[in-house]
Protein backbone atom coordinates (compact mmCIF):
# COMPACT_ATOMS: atom_id res chain seq x y z
CA UNK A 1 0.00 0.00 0.00
CA UNK A 2 1.36 3.27 -1.18
CA UNK A 3 0.29 5.65 1.59
CA UNK A 4 2.15 8.27 0.40
CA UNK A 5 -0.08 8.53 -3.03
CA UNK A 6 -3.14 7.83 -1.29
CA UNK A 7 -2.65 10.89 1.04
CA UNK A 8 -2.61 12.63 -2.09
CA UNK A 9 -5.39 11.37 -3.49
CA UNK A 10 -7.51 12.03 -0.35
CA UNK A 11 -6.33 15.42 0.25
CA UNK A 12 -5.09 14.12 4.03
CA UNK A 13 -1.80 15.37 4.30
CA UNK A 14 -0.28 12.86 7.25
CA UNK A 15 2.98 13.37 8.77
CA UNK A 16 6.11 11.09 9.91
CA UNK A 17 4.77 9.41 12.60
CA UNK A 18 1.13 9.28 10.92
CA UNK A 19 2.58 7.41 8.52
CA UNK A 20 4.71 4.80 10.18
CA UNK A 21 1.79 4.31 12.46
CA UNK A 22 -0.59 3.88 9.65
CA UNK A 23 1.74 1.48 7.42
CA UNK A 24 1.53 -0.88 10.18
CA UNK A 25 -2.76 -0.25 11.32
CA UNK A 26 -3.14 -0.54 7.76
CA UNK A 27 -1.11 -3.55 6.72
CA UNK A 28 -2.87 -5.78 9.80
CA UNK A 29 -6.47 -4.53 8.97
CA UNK A 30 -5.75 -5.51 5.12
CA UNK A 31 -4.78 -8.43 6.32
CA UNK A 32 -7.46 -8.95 8.12
CA UNK A 33 -10.25 -8.07 5.32
CA UNK A 34 -8.05 -9.73 3.07
CA UNK A 35 -9.59 -12.88 4.09
CA UNK A 36 -12.60 -12.09 2.36
CA UNK A 37 -10.57 -13.42 -0.89
CA UNK A 38 -11.66 -17.12 0.35
CA UNK A 39 -15.52 -16.04 0.91
CA UNK A 40 -17.22 -18.01 -1.71
CA UNK A 41 -19.41 -15.02 -3.10
CA UNK A 42 -18.57 -15.62 -7.30
CA UNK A 43 -22.18 -15.97 -8.03
CA UNK A 44 -23.65 -13.32 -6.35
CA UNK A 45 -24.82 -9.87 -7.09
CA UNK A 46 -23.26 -6.91 -5.22
CA UNK A 47 -25.56 -5.53 -2.94
CA UNK A 48 -24.77 -1.27 -2.18
CA UNK A 49 -27.62 -0.55 -0.15
CA UNK A 50 -30.47 -2.77 2.09
CA UNK A 51 -33.29 -0.26 1.06
CA UNK A 52 -35.72 -1.62 -1.17
CA UNK A 53 -35.10 1.58 -3.42
CA UNK A 54 -38.41 2.85 -5.73
CA UNK A 55 -38.56 5.88 -7.17
CA UNK A 56 -38.86 9.47 -5.30
CA UNK A 57 -39.51 11.80 -7.21
CA UNK A 58 -40.35 14.98 -5.91
CA UNK A 59 -41.40 18.36 -7.12
CA UNK A 60 -38.30 21.01 -7.82
CA UNK A 61 -38.99 23.83 -6.39
CA UNK A 62 -37.01 26.01 -3.88
CA UNK A 63 -37.93 26.03 -0.35
CA UNK A 64 -36.60 27.98 2.97
CA UNK A 65 -35.98 31.29 0.94
CA UNK A 66 -33.20 32.25 3.93
CA UNK A 67 -30.56 30.00 2.41
CA UNK A 68 -27.76 32.33 1.02
CA UNK A 69 -28.61 34.30 4.06
CA UNK A 70 -28.32 31.41 6.35
CA UNK A 71 -25.49 29.53 4.46
CA UNK A 72 -22.92 31.83 3.09
CA UNK A 73 -21.72 33.16 6.65
CA UNK A 74 -20.95 30.03 7.40
CA UNK A 75 -17.83 29.62 5.13
CA UNK A 76 -14.52 30.81 6.44
CA UNK A 77 -13.57 33.23 3.63
CA UNK A 78 -15.83 35.20 1.70
CA UNK A 79 -16.55 38.90 -0.08
CA UNK A 80 -19.24 40.71 -0.84
CA UNK A 81 -21.83 37.76 -0.29
CA UNK A 82 -19.71 35.53 -2.10
CA UNK A 83 -17.71 32.43 -1.13
CA UNK A 84 -13.61 33.12 -1.40
CA UNK A 85 -11.45 30.57 -2.26
CA UNK A 86 -7.74 30.62 -2.86
CA UNK A 87 -6.19 30.63 -6.23
CA UNK A 88 -7.34 27.43 -7.81
CA UNK A 89 -4.04 27.15 -10.18
CA UNK A 90 -1.52 26.22 -8.55
CA UNK A 91 1.29 28.32 -7.33
CA UNK A 92 4.94 27.57 -8.91
CA UNK B 1 -39.60 19.05 44.03
CA UNK B 2 -39.22 14.66 44.31
CA UNK B 3 -35.27 14.09 43.78
CA UNK B 4 -35.28 10.75 41.67
CA UNK B 5 -36.98 11.78 38.39
CA UNK B 6 -34.03 10.58 36.95
CA UNK B 7 -35.55 6.92 37.87
CA UNK B 8 -38.99 7.42 36.30
CA UNK B 9 -39.62 6.40 32.70
CA UNK B 10 -40.94 8.65 29.67
CA UNK B 11 -44.49 7.99 30.88
CA UNK B 12 -44.71 8.63 34.51
CA UNK B 13 -42.82 11.92 34.01
CA UNK B 14 -45.53 12.36 31.67
CA UNK B 15 -48.07 11.42 33.68
CA UNK B 16 -46.35 13.99 36.25
CA UNK B 17 -46.58 17.13 34.10
CA UNK B 18 -50.07 16.77 33.24
CA UNK B 19 -50.50 16.08 36.68
CA UNK B 20 -49.02 19.32 37.49
CA UNK B 21 -46.66 18.10 40.16
CA UNK B 22 -44.20 19.71 38.31
CA UNK B 23 -44.06 21.88 35.19
CA UNK B 24 -41.57 21.20 32.19
CA UNK B 25 -39.31 24.34 33.20
CA UNK B 26 -38.91 22.76 36.68
CA UNK B 27 -38.36 18.97 35.52
CA UNK B 28 -35.77 21.06 32.38
CA UNK B 29 -34.26 22.82 35.62
CA UNK B 30 -33.86 19.75 37.79
CA UNK B 31 -31.92 17.38 34.39
CA UNK B 32 -29.70 20.55 34.08
CA UNK B 33 -28.40 20.64 37.34
CA UNK B 34 -27.67 16.85 37.32
CA UNK B 35 -25.17 17.72 34.07
CA UNK B 36 -23.70 20.92 35.50
CA UNK B 37 -23.20 18.73 38.78
CA UNK B 38 -21.70 15.69 36.95
CA UNK B 39 -20.82 16.42 33.67
CA UNK B 40 -17.57 17.72 34.19
CA UNK B 41 -16.32 14.28 35.30
CA UNK B 42 -18.60 12.55 32.25
CA UNK B 43 -18.00 14.55 29.67
CA UNK B 44 -21.23 13.09 27.95
CA UNK B 45 -22.22 16.74 26.47
CA UNK B 46 -20.31 18.91 24.23
CA UNK B 47 -22.83 21.86 24.17
CA UNK B 48 -25.81 22.44 26.65
CA UNK B 49 -28.07 23.95 24.77
CA UNK B 50 -30.26 25.87 28.00
CA UNK B 51 -31.30 28.73 25.99
CA UNK B 52 -33.30 26.29 23.59
CA UNK B 53 -34.17 24.03 26.83
CA UNK B 54 -35.97 26.71 28.75
CA UNK B 55 -37.41 28.34 25.61
CA UNK B 56 -38.86 25.01 24.65
CA UNK B 57 -39.91 23.96 28.00
CA UNK B 58 -41.77 27.50 28.70
CA UNK B 59 -43.90 26.60 25.04
CA UNK B 60 -44.32 22.79 26.24
CA UNK B 61 -46.26 23.91 29.37
CA UNK B 62 -48.01 26.07 27.98
CA UNK B 63 -49.36 23.21 25.32
CA UNK B 64 -49.85 20.86 28.44
CA UNK B 65 -51.71 23.59 30.44
CA UNK B 66 -53.91 24.00 26.88
CA UNK B 67 -54.47 21.00 26.01
CA UNK B 68 -52.94 18.61 28.28
CA UNK B 69 -55.21 15.59 26.63
CA UNK B 70 -53.73 15.78 23.33
CA UNK B 71 -50.09 16.32 23.94
CA UNK B 72 -47.26 13.83 22.86
CA UNK B 73 -45.98 11.77 25.83
CA UNK B 74 -42.96 13.46 25.22
CA UNK B 75 -44.17 16.91 25.63
CA UNK B 76 -41.86 18.33 28.07
CA UNK B 77 -39.42 15.55 28.29
CA UNK B 78 -35.55 16.52 28.48
CA UNK B 79 -33.61 14.78 25.48
CA UNK B 80 -29.70 15.11 24.28
CA UNK B 81 -29.10 14.66 20.77
CA UNK B 82 -25.66 12.96 19.46
CA UNK B 83 -23.36 16.25 18.03
CA UNK B 84 -23.45 14.16 14.60
CA UNK B 85 -27.41 14.95 14.51
CA UNK B 86 -28.31 18.50 13.44
CA UNK B 87 -30.71 21.53 15.51
CA UNK B 88 -31.09 24.46 13.99
CA UNK B 89 -29.10 27.31 15.27
CA UNK B 90 -26.54 25.31 17.59
CA UNK B 91 -23.82 23.89 16.96
CA UNK B 92 -22.86 21.05 15.59
CA UNK B 93 -19.26 19.20 15.51
CA UNK B 94 -19.61 15.76 15.07
CA UNK B 95 -17.12 15.11 17.47
CA UNK B 96 -14.45 16.55 14.99
CA UNK B 97 -12.45 20.16 15.02
CA UNK B 98 -12.88 20.64 11.70
CA UNK B 99 -16.64 21.60 12.47
CA UNK B 100 -15.78 23.14 16.18
CA UNK B 101 -17.29 26.45 15.04
CA UNK B 102 -20.30 25.08 12.60
CA UNK B 103 -23.52 26.26 13.79
CA UNK B 104 -26.58 24.34 11.80
CA UNK B 105 -29.07 25.89 9.69
CA UNK B 106 -31.50 23.04 9.62
CA UNK B 107 -32.80 20.63 12.02
CA UNK B 108 -32.56 17.20 10.87
CA UNK B 109 -36.04 15.38 10.39
CA UNK B 110 -36.18 13.50 13.61
CA UNK B 111 -35.19 16.22 15.91
CA UNK B 112 -37.96 18.58 13.64
CA UNK B 113 -40.41 15.50 14.76
CA UNK B 114 -39.42 15.51 18.70
CA UNK B 115 -39.58 19.61 18.66
CA UNK B 116 -42.86 19.05 16.80
CA UNK B 117 -44.34 16.15 19.77
CA UNK B 118 -43.05 19.05 22.45
CA UNK B 119 -39.77 17.49 23.60
CA UNK B 120 -36.96 19.62 24.84
CA UNK B 121 -33.18 19.40 23.78
CA UNK B 122 -31.01 20.19 26.75
CA UNK B 123 -27.57 19.85 24.43
CA UNK B 124 -25.46 17.89 22.33
CA UNK B 125 -23.73 14.56 22.93
CA UNK B 126 -19.86 13.22 22.85
CA UNK B 127 -18.98 11.23 19.86
CA UNK B 128 -16.40 9.90 18.11
CA UNK B 129 -15.28 11.95 15.17
CA UNK B 130 -17.57 11.59 12.46
CA UNK B 131 -18.97 8.65 14.68
CA UNK B 132 -15.62 6.38 13.83
CA UNK B 133 -15.33 4.45 16.88
CA UNK B 134 -16.20 1.87 19.32
CA UNK B 135 -15.45 3.90 22.60
CA UNK B 136 -15.81 7.74 22.34
CA UNK B 137 -12.20 8.12 22.57
CA UNK B 138 -11.84 9.04 19.05
CA UNK B 139 -13.59 12.77 20.05
CA UNK B 140 -11.72 15.62 19.67
CA UNK B 141 -12.82 16.97 22.51
CA UNK B 142 -11.93 14.26 25.21
CA UNK B 143 -13.30 11.11 26.15
CA UNK B 144 -16.54 10.53 27.66
CA UNK B 145 -16.01 8.30 31.06
CA UNK B 146 -18.73 5.36 31.73
CA UNK B 147 -20.82 6.85 34.64
CA UNK B 148 -20.42 2.99 36.06
CA UNK B 149 -17.35 2.63 36.50
CA UNK B 150 -15.33 6.33 35.45
CA UNK B 151 -12.04 3.93 34.32
CA UNK B 152 -14.30 2.32 31.49
CA UNK B 153 -15.34 3.11 28.06
CA UNK B 154 -19.14 3.98 27.59
CA UNK B 155 -18.85 2.18 24.17
CA UNK B 156 -19.22 3.87 20.72
CA UNK B 157 -19.20 6.12 18.74
CA UNK B 158 -22.88 7.30 20.97
CA UNK B 159 -20.81 7.12 23.79
CA UNK B 160 -21.70 10.45 25.17
CA UNK B 161 -25.89 9.97 24.52
CA UNK B 162 -25.25 6.76 26.35
CA UNK B 163 -23.11 7.91 29.25
CA UNK B 164 -26.09 11.40 29.78
CA UNK B 165 -28.67 8.74 29.61
CA UNK B 166 -27.00 5.96 32.17
CA UNK B 167 -25.93 8.99 34.48
CA UNK B 168 -29.68 10.51 34.35
CA UNK B 169 -28.95 13.63 33.24
CA UNK B 170 -31.50 13.59 30.81
CA UNK B 171 -34.26 10.48 30.30
CA UNK B 172 -33.44 9.73 26.78
CA UNK B 173 -31.39 10.36 23.72
CA UNK B 174 -30.92 10.02 20.07
CA UNK B 175 -27.92 8.47 18.54
CA UNK B 176 -26.58 6.93 15.05
CA UNK B 177 -25.67 3.58 14.30
CA UNK B 178 -23.42 2.71 11.38
CA UNK B 179 -22.07 -0.54 12.85
CA UNK B 180 -23.05 -0.76 16.43
CA UNK B 181 -22.77 2.72 18.12
CA UNK B 182 -26.40 2.86 19.74
CA UNK B 183 -26.57 -0.83 20.67
CA UNK B 184 -22.88 -1.31 21.57
CA UNK B 185 -22.99 1.96 24.06
CA UNK B 186 -26.23 0.80 25.38
CA UNK B 187 -24.83 -2.35 25.70
CA UNK B 188 -21.89 -1.00 28.01
CA UNK B 189 -23.83 1.52 30.02
CA UNK B 190 -26.83 -1.21 31.14
CA UNK B 191 -29.34 0.90 28.76
CA UNK B 192 -32.42 0.09 25.76
CA UNK B 193 -30.42 0.79 22.54
CA UNK B 194 -32.70 0.90 19.39
CA UNK B 195 -31.15 0.47 15.44
CA UNK B 196 -34.58 0.73 13.75
CA UNK B 197 -34.81 -0.61 10.23
CA UNK B 198 -32.96 0.85 7.68
CA UNK B 199 -35.18 3.48 5.73
CA UNK B 200 -37.76 3.82 9.06
CA UNK B 201 -36.19 6.99 10.54
CA UNK B 202 -35.40 9.79 8.13
CA UNK B 203 -31.20 10.57 7.82
CA UNK B 204 -31.54 14.09 6.88
CA UNK B 205 -29.74 16.30 9.23
CA UNK B 206 -27.43 13.01 9.85
CA UNK B 207 -24.02 14.02 9.30
CA UNK B 208 -23.32 11.06 6.42
CA UNK B 209 -20.71 8.91 7.50
CA UNK B 210 -21.29 5.64 5.44
CA UNK B 211 -24.48 6.79 3.67
CA UNK B 212 -26.07 3.11 2.85
CA UNK B 213 -25.55 2.20 6.83
CA UNK B 214 -26.21 5.07 8.97
CA UNK B 215 -29.26 4.76 10.92
CA UNK B 216 -30.70 7.18 13.68
CA UNK B 217 -31.47 5.19 16.64
CA UNK B 218 -32.63 5.81 20.70
CA UNK B 219 -31.36 5.26 24.02
CA UNK B 220 -33.56 4.96 26.83
CA UNK B 221 -33.36 2.84 30.14
CA UNK B 222 -36.77 1.27 28.83
CA UNK B 223 -38.16 -0.59 26.07
CA UNK B 224 -41.62 1.43 25.98
CA UNK B 225 -39.44 4.37 26.05
CA UNK B 226 -37.74 3.71 23.23
CA UNK B 227 -41.09 2.48 21.29
CA UNK B 228 -42.27 5.90 22.00
CA UNK B 229 -39.42 7.73 21.11
CA UNK B 230 -39.31 5.67 17.75
CA UNK B 231 -42.95 6.20 16.96
CA UNK B 232 -42.20 9.60 17.00
CA UNK B 233 -39.31 10.08 15.14
CA UNK B 234 -40.24 7.21 11.93
CA UNK B 235 -41.71 7.47 8.68
CA UNK B 236 -40.66 8.10 5.34
CA UNK B 237 -38.94 11.89 4.48
CA UNK B 238 -38.97 13.32 0.80
CA UNK B 239 -35.59 14.57 2.08
CA UNK B 240 -34.23 11.00 2.43
CA UNK B 241 -34.34 9.18 -1.09
CA UNK B 242 -33.86 5.57 1.14
CA UNK B 243 -36.37 6.30 3.50
CA UNK B 244 -39.62 4.36 3.35
CA UNK B 245 -42.34 5.89 2.11
CA UNK B 246 -45.72 5.77 3.96
CA UNK B 247 -43.91 3.89 6.84
CA UNK B 248 -44.93 4.94 10.68
CA UNK B 249 -44.40 2.71 13.36
CA UNK B 250 -46.67 2.42 16.08
CA UNK B 251 -46.87 2.56 19.36
CA UNK B 252 -49.33 -0.35 19.92
CA UNK B 253 -48.30 -2.77 17.74
CA UNK B 254 -45.95 -3.73 20.22
CA UNK B 255 -48.74 -5.22 22.63
CA UNK B 256 -49.80 -7.42 19.83
CA UNK B 257 -46.25 -9.43 20.51
CA UNK B 258 -47.00 -12.80 21.92
CA UNK B 259 -44.36 -15.01 23.21
CA UNK B 260 -46.16 -17.67 22.51
CA UNK B 261 -46.42 -17.78 18.79
CA UNK B 262 -43.07 -17.04 18.29
CA UNK B 263 -40.14 -18.44 17.07
CA UNK B 264 -36.55 -17.66 18.87
CA UNK B 265 -33.18 -18.26 16.80
CA UNK B 266 -30.75 -18.31 18.52
CA UNK B 267 -27.40 -17.71 16.43
CA UNK B 268 -24.85 -20.41 17.58
CA UNK B 269 -22.21 -18.47 16.11
CA UNK B 270 -22.15 -15.90 18.08
CA UNK B 271 -21.82 -17.98 20.86
CA UNK B 272 -18.33 -19.43 19.77
CA UNK B 273 -14.69 -18.49 20.70
CA UNK B 274 -14.35 -14.82 21.13
CA UNK B 275 -17.27 -14.02 23.23
CA UNK B 276 -16.12 -13.53 27.15
CA UNK B 277 -18.14 -16.89 28.64
CA UNK B 278 -20.01 -14.69 31.83
CA UNK B 279 -21.48 -12.65 28.79
CA UNK B 280 -22.40 -15.52 26.95
CA UNK B 281 -23.99 -16.84 30.02
CA UNK B 282 -25.67 -13.87 30.94
CA UNK B 283 -27.54 -13.79 27.48
CA UNK B 284 -27.97 -17.58 27.28
CA UNK B 285 -30.13 -16.67 30.88
CA UNK B 286 -32.35 -13.93 29.01
CA UNK B 287 -33.03 -16.28 26.51
CA UNK B 288 -34.14 -18.93 28.48
CA UNK B 289 -36.57 -16.35 30.37
CA UNK B 290 -38.04 -15.93 27.00
CA UNK B 291 -38.63 -19.81 27.21
CA UNK B 292 -40.33 -19.79 29.97
CA UNK B 293 -42.67 -16.76 28.74
CA UNK B 294 -43.95 -19.37 26.51
CA UNK B 295 -41.47 -18.79 23.20
CA UNK B 296 -40.19 -21.64 21.07
CA UNK B 297 -36.12 -21.60 20.88
CA UNK B 298 -34.26 -22.99 17.66
CA UNK B 299 -31.02 -22.80 16.94
CA UNK B 300 -29.86 -20.93 13.79
CA UNK B 301 -27.34 -20.69 11.76
CA UNK B 302 -25.33 -17.74 9.65
CA UNK B 303 -22.55 -19.13 8.04
CA UNK B 304 -21.64 -15.77 6.15
CA UNK B 305 -21.23 -14.20 9.97
CA UNK B 306 -17.89 -14.69 9.43
CA UNK B 307 -16.96 -12.62 6.42
CA UNK B 308 -19.12 -9.51 7.84
CA UNK B 309 -16.58 -7.49 9.81
CA UNK B 310 -14.53 -7.89 6.94
CA UNK B 311 -17.04 -6.54 4.11
CA UNK B 312 -17.87 -4.09 6.75
CA UNK B 313 -14.41 -2.58 7.35
CA UNK B 314 -14.32 -2.38 3.46
CA UNK B 315 -17.62 -1.15 2.63
CA UNK B 316 -17.87 1.51 5.42
CA UNK B 317 -14.16 3.35 4.75
CA UNK B 318 -15.16 3.17 1.03
CA UNK B 319 -18.10 5.52 1.77
CA UNK B 320 -16.46 7.31 4.63
CA UNK B 321 -13.61 8.60 2.07
CA UNK B 322 -16.08 9.47 -0.14
CA UNK B 323 -18.81 11.40 1.73
CA UNK B 324 -15.90 13.07 4.45
CA UNK B 325 -14.70 14.52 0.90
CA UNK B 326 -17.19 17.55 1.86
CA UNK B 327 -15.13 18.84 4.59
CA UNK B 328 -12.68 20.94 2.62
CA UNK B 329 -12.59 24.39 4.47
CA UNK B 330 -14.47 26.36 1.79
CA UNK B 331 -18.22 26.13 2.41
CA UNK B 332 -18.14 25.83 6.41
CA UNK B 333 -16.22 24.77 9.28
CA UNK B 334 -12.00 25.26 10.53
CA UNK B 335 -9.97 26.29 7.68
CA UNK B 336 -6.46 26.49 7.02
CA UNK B 337 -4.44 29.03 5.04
CA UNK B 338 -2.37 27.88 2.63
CA UNK B 339 -0.91 28.82 -0.95
CA UNK B 340 -3.41 27.55 -3.18
CA UNK B 341 -7.02 25.91 -2.93
CA UNK B 342 -5.22 22.40 -3.18
CA UNK B 343 -3.04 23.17 -0.38
CA UNK B 344 -5.65 24.89 1.52
CA UNK B 345 -7.42 21.25 1.59
CA UNK B 346 -3.80 19.13 2.48
CA UNK B 347 -3.57 21.50 5.79
CA UNK B 348 -7.40 22.06 6.27
CA UNK B 349 -7.71 18.05 6.88
CA UNK B 350 -4.23 17.86 8.13
CA UNK B 351 -4.84 20.09 11.19
CA UNK B 352 -8.45 19.81 12.01
CA UNK B 353 -9.52 15.74 11.32
CA UNK B 354 -7.96 13.10 13.68
CA UNK B 355 -6.21 10.21 13.63
CA UNK B 356 -8.71 6.82 12.91
CA UNK B 357 -10.41 9.44 10.38
CA UNK B 358 -7.35 9.79 8.43
CA UNK B 359 -7.24 6.19 8.47
CA UNK B 360 -10.49 5.14 7.48
CA UNK B 361 -10.17 7.69 4.10
CA UNK B 362 -7.08 6.48 3.36
CA UNK B 363 -8.25 3.07 4.02
CA UNK B 364 -11.22 3.90 1.80
CA UNK B 365 -9.54 5.55 -0.60
CA UNK B 366 -7.51 2.45 -1.22
CA UNK B 367 -9.97 0.33 -1.76
CA UNK B 368 -11.81 2.08 -4.04
CA UNK B 369 -8.76 2.55 -6.11
CA UNK B 370 -8.06 1.34 -9.51
CA UNK B 371 -6.38 -2.31 -9.71
CA UNK B 372 -7.97 -3.05 -5.92
CA UNK B 373 -11.88 -2.45 -6.26
CA UNK B 374 -12.47 -5.66 -7.54
CA UNK B 375 -10.56 -7.64 -4.79
CA UNK B 376 -11.86 -5.24 -1.94
CA UNK B 377 -15.23 -3.60 -2.71
CA UNK B 378 -17.10 -5.35 -4.76
CA UNK B 379 -16.02 -8.47 -3.13
CA UNK B 380 -17.42 -6.93 0.06
CA UNK B 381 -20.97 -5.95 -1.41
CA UNK B 382 -21.06 -9.51 -3.05
CA UNK B 383 -20.36 -10.66 0.69
CA UNK B 384 -23.10 -8.30 1.79
CA UNK B 385 -25.46 -9.81 -0.42
CA UNK B 386 -25.03 -13.16 1.21
CA UNK B 387 -24.99 -12.03 4.61
CA UNK B 388 -28.57 -10.30 3.65
CA UNK B 389 -29.90 -13.74 1.93
CA UNK B 390 -28.63 -15.40 4.93
CA UNK B 391 -30.21 -13.64 7.14
CA UNK B 392 -33.44 -14.41 4.84
CA UNK B 393 -33.42 -17.93 5.11
CA UNK B 394 -33.17 -17.40 8.76
CA UNK B 395 -36.27 -15.71 9.37
CA UNK B 396 -38.22 -18.40 7.28
CA UNK B 397 -37.47 -20.70 10.40
CA UNK B 398 -38.00 -18.11 12.94
CA UNK B 399 -39.33 -14.81 14.05
CA UNK B 400 -36.47 -13.03 15.73
CA UNK B 401 -32.91 -13.58 16.33
CA UNK B 402 -31.26 -13.20 19.87
CA UNK B 403 -27.26 -13.04 19.83
CA UNK B 404 -25.11 -10.67 22.74
CA UNK B 405 -25.13 -7.53 21.90
CA UNK B 406 -20.98 -7.23 22.18
CA UNK B 407 -18.24 -10.00 23.35
CA UNK B 408 -17.33 -8.51 26.06
CA UNK B 409 -18.77 -5.89 28.75
CA UNK B 410 -17.15 -2.20 28.44
CA UNK B 411 -13.34 -2.59 28.17
CA UNK B 412 -10.94 0.08 29.99
CA UNK B 413 -10.04 3.73 28.60
CA UNK B 414 -7.20 3.43 26.39
CA UNK B 415 -7.18 -0.51 26.19
CA UNK B 416 -7.72 -0.81 22.36
CA UNK B 417 -6.32 2.84 21.24
CA UNK B 418 -3.32 1.45 20.01
CA UNK B 419 -4.84 -1.66 18.00
CA UNK B 420 -7.43 -0.26 15.69
CA UNK B 421 -8.39 -3.88 14.47
CA UNK B 422 -9.08 -4.96 18.64
CA UNK B 423 -11.57 -1.61 18.76
CA UNK B 424 -13.15 -3.28 15.33
CA UNK B 425 -13.71 -6.42 16.96
CA UNK B 426 -15.86 -4.92 19.58
CA UNK B 427 -18.61 -4.40 16.97
CA UNK B 428 -18.81 -8.07 16.06
CA UNK B 429 -22.01 -9.06 16.54
CA UNK B 430 -23.74 -6.10 15.82
CA UNK B 431 -22.03 -4.77 12.39
CA UNK B 432 -23.93 -7.54 10.07
CA UNK B 433 -27.15 -6.12 10.91
CA UNK B 434 -26.51 -3.06 9.63
CA UNK B 435 -25.21 -4.59 6.21
CA UNK B 436 -28.19 -6.36 6.06
CA UNK B 437 -30.50 -3.21 7.09
CA UNK B 438 -32.51 -4.76 9.56
CA UNK B 439 -33.94 -3.71 12.65
CA UNK B 440 -32.32 -4.71 16.43
CA UNK B 441 -32.42 -3.68 20.02
CA UNK B 442 -30.08 -4.36 22.96
CA UNK B 443 -31.74 -4.43 26.01
CA UNK B 444 -29.66 -5.14 29.39
CA UNK B 445 -29.84 -9.04 30.94
CA UNK B 446 -27.53 -9.02 34.05
CA UNK B 447 -24.56 -7.76 35.18
CA UNK B 448 -20.45 -8.86 35.13
CA UNK B 449 -18.46 -8.02 38.16
CA UNK B 450 -20.79 -5.26 38.56
CA UNK B 451 -20.50 -4.07 34.34
CA UNK B 452 -24.15 -4.14 32.25
CA UNK B 453 -24.53 -7.00 29.55
CA UNK B 454 -26.53 -6.71 26.26
CA UNK B 455 -28.96 -8.99 24.58
CA UNK B 456 -29.44 -8.18 21.31
CA UNK B 457 -32.89 -9.08 19.64
CA UNK B 458 -33.06 -9.13 15.62
CA UNK B 459 -36.09 -8.67 13.36
CA UNK B 460 -36.49 -8.82 9.92
CA UNK B 461 -36.60 -5.60 7.63
CA UNK B 462 -39.30 -3.28 9.03
CA UNK B 463 -40.56 -5.68 12.01
CA UNK B 464 -39.09 -2.85 14.91
CA UNK B 465 -42.76 -4.01 16.40
CA UNK B 466 -41.41 -7.37 16.94
CA UNK B 467 -37.80 -7.05 18.43
CA UNK B 468 -39.51 -4.16 20.63
CA UNK B 469 -42.08 -6.19 21.49
CA UNK B 470 -40.13 -9.10 22.51
CA UNK B 471 -37.92 -6.56 24.30
CA UNK B 472 -41.05 -5.47 26.12
CA UNK B 473 -41.98 -9.07 27.44
CA UNK B 474 -38.55 -9.55 28.34
CA UNK B 475 -38.73 -6.32 30.96
CA UNK B 476 -41.76 -6.95 31.80
CA UNK B 477 -40.77 -10.39 32.85
CA UNK B 478 -37.82 -9.02 34.79
CA UNK B 479 -39.27 -6.27 36.27
CA UNK B 480 -37.36 -3.43 34.81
Amino acid sequence: MDIERLSQLSRVKINAEERRKFTKDLAEILDYIGALKKAPVENLAPLSHAADLENAWREDKAEGKRDTELLIPAAPRREKGYIKVKPIFPII
Amino acid sequence: MPSDLNKLSIKELSERLRGKDFSAVELTDYFLARVRAQDGEINAFLSVTEELARRQAEEADKRIAREAENVSLLCGIPFGIKDNILVEGEIATGGSKILENYRASFDAEAVGKLKKAGAIIIGKTNMDEFAMGSSTENSAFGPTKNPLDLERVPGGSSGGSAAAVAAGMCPAALGSDTGGSVRQPAAFCGLVGLKPTYGAVSRSGLMAMSSSLDQIGVFTRSVSDAALIFEAISGGDEKDATSKKNYFFKFGDIEKTDLKKLKIGVLEEFFGSGLNEEVGKKTREGIDALAVLGAEIKEVSLPSAEWALSAYYIIMPAEVSTNLSRYDGIRYGRFEEARDITDSYFETRRNFLGAETKRRIILGTYVLSVGYYDAYYLRAQKARRMIADDFNKIFKEVDVIITPTTPTPAFKIGEKTDNPLEMYRSDIYTVPVNLAGLPAVSVPCGTVDGLPVGMQIIGPRFRDDLVLGVGRRYEEARNF
